[in-house]
């Protein structure tokens, strides 16, 4: 018995996860973002990989409906970029997860993460996943000013 | 475990352990780290085999009880252990040796700790406390959490008893001769004392005092002694000198008889 490890029915746990993502459509349909079920597939894929890559682990339909909900009303997403930027912010918030030793709630860091996705990286997934969890932490505290970006540190 | 409950037990393990993470979890989280949930699993395994261990769960109601109320009953008695335990800790701390040896005082201290750092919901298996005093019979490190603790402290109680047996400068006394450095060195006490006791018993010094001098080499003594026996005398001397020496304890005197067992086993080798 001690030497058994943890070997969880994924297939389970993604059946229920690929409903719950498709749930949010009712509410992101207002904004023009809808997720097919082959999206949502990927997704549930992604986020399998996701979670592989920094050794977590997850259970019913994870952040993605919370990152569905938090992000949809950006002005930065739109249908066509919808599902791939879902994508790279789930894997942002694995690794952001991991980095903070857990020590960050879910609801707080997606809050942090939108913040910093709709003021400092002005919609850029690539700047954001470049922002250390502390920057990211300390930015989304500060105010941004759009249009004061030059005198902004460390823009790109 | 026959083919058929394994197989349940474990599809029952695996829900029981992912709901047990989402409690750990609570509102904050919808994720942990493999690790962490390693760790709850082997806390919630090691609790179940608590209850197997007591006979407290027969096999067939692996299959028709719920795990849930299993873990709730392991817990009690992990609790009802801790409870025993951290008395037999506070009897330890007021009445055990006080000789000044830095092992023994940060492994008491230490044991101490465990009981507000032990976590017997999250991490039952663990002993979150540095031990590093060693006994005459080291506790195996395949024991876990609190069973471990519990073996550990029933055992340096034991060697505190046969320590209770000697006055204290003659065990100071005989420390400063076998070890030197009483505060610095890493041994255990009782073993010194024991194994002095035990060479002059074979060297047919029975004086109640013994003098400075009388300890240095007197396991040499012994040896030289031991040597010129047979095989069979040997041994009978060993462990007619064992059976004296425990025989002034007032109780356990069968125990610490058994207990010291393996030094005897031990010296009889080295000759």
């Amino acid at each position: 018995m001690n030497n058994i490890t943890l070997d969880f029915n994924y297939e389970i746990f993604s059946v229920n996860a690929k409903k719950e993502i498709l749930a949010c459509n009712e509410y992101t349909e207002r904004f023009g973002l809808v997720l097919s079920d082959e999206d949502a597939a990927q997704l549930v894929e992604n986020r399998r990989e996701a979670l592989k890559n920094t050794e977590r682990i997850e259970f019913g339909g994870g952040i993605l409906p919370k990152l569905i909900f938090a992000f949809c009303d950006s002005p930065y997403l739109d249908q066509d970029n919808f599902k791939d930027t879902l994508m790279q912010l789930q894997e942002a918030f694995y690794y952001y997860k991991g980095e903070s030793e857990d020590a960050i709630a879910d609801d707080e860091l997606v809050e942090c993460m939108v913040k910093v996705f709709n003021g400092r990286a002005q919609g850029s997934v690539e700047y954001l996943i470049g922002t250390s969890l502390y920057h990211l932490s300390r930015y989304a505290k500060s105010q941004f000013d759009p249009m004061d970006a030059d005198s902004m540190e460390d823009l790109f | 475990m026959g083919e058929k409950v394994n197989t349940c037990f474990y599809q029952k393990t695996m829900e029981m352990v992912a709901r047990q993470i989402g409690y750990y979890n609570g509102i904050d989280s919808t994720s942990i780290s493999v690790e962490k949930a390693q760790e709850i699993y082997e806390s919630c395994l090691y609790t179940l085999q608590i209850l197997w261990q007591q006979n407290l769960v027969k096999e067939p109601q692996v299959l028709d009880t719920s795990l849930e109320l299993m873990l709730e009953e392991g817990r009690l008695v992990l609790k009802d252990k801790v409870q025993r335990a951290r008395q037999g800790w506070n009897q330890l701390a007021l009445k055990g040796p006080r000789y000044g040896n830095d092992f023994y005082n940060d492994t008491v201290r230490e044991v101490g700790a465990f009981f507000d750092r032990y976590d017997i919901f999250y991490g039952a298996h663990l002993i979150p406390c540095g031990i590093d005093y060693p006994l005459i019979n080291p506790v195996s490190e395949e024991l876990k959490g609190i069973s471990y603790i519990e073996l550990y402290l029933n055992r340096l109680c034991l060697e505190n008893h046969f320590l209770g047996l000697y006055q204290e400068k003659s065990i100071i006394s005989i420390l400063k001769n076998t070890v030197g450095d009483v505060r610095k060195s890493y041994y255990n006490m009782a073993e010194e004392v024991f194994m002095t006791s035990l060479s002059r018993w074979i060297t047919g010094d029975v004086r109640e005092e013994a003098s400075d001098s009388s300890l240095v080499g007197c396991q040499q003594e012994a040896i030289k002694v031991l040597r010129n026996k047979t095989c069979q005398e040997r041994w009978m001397l060993l462990s007619k000198g064992c059976d004296i020496i425990c025989r002034d304890a007032e109780f356990g005197g069968m125990k610490l008889r058994n207990y010291f067992g393996r030094l005897i086993d031990d010296f009889y080798i080295r000759l």
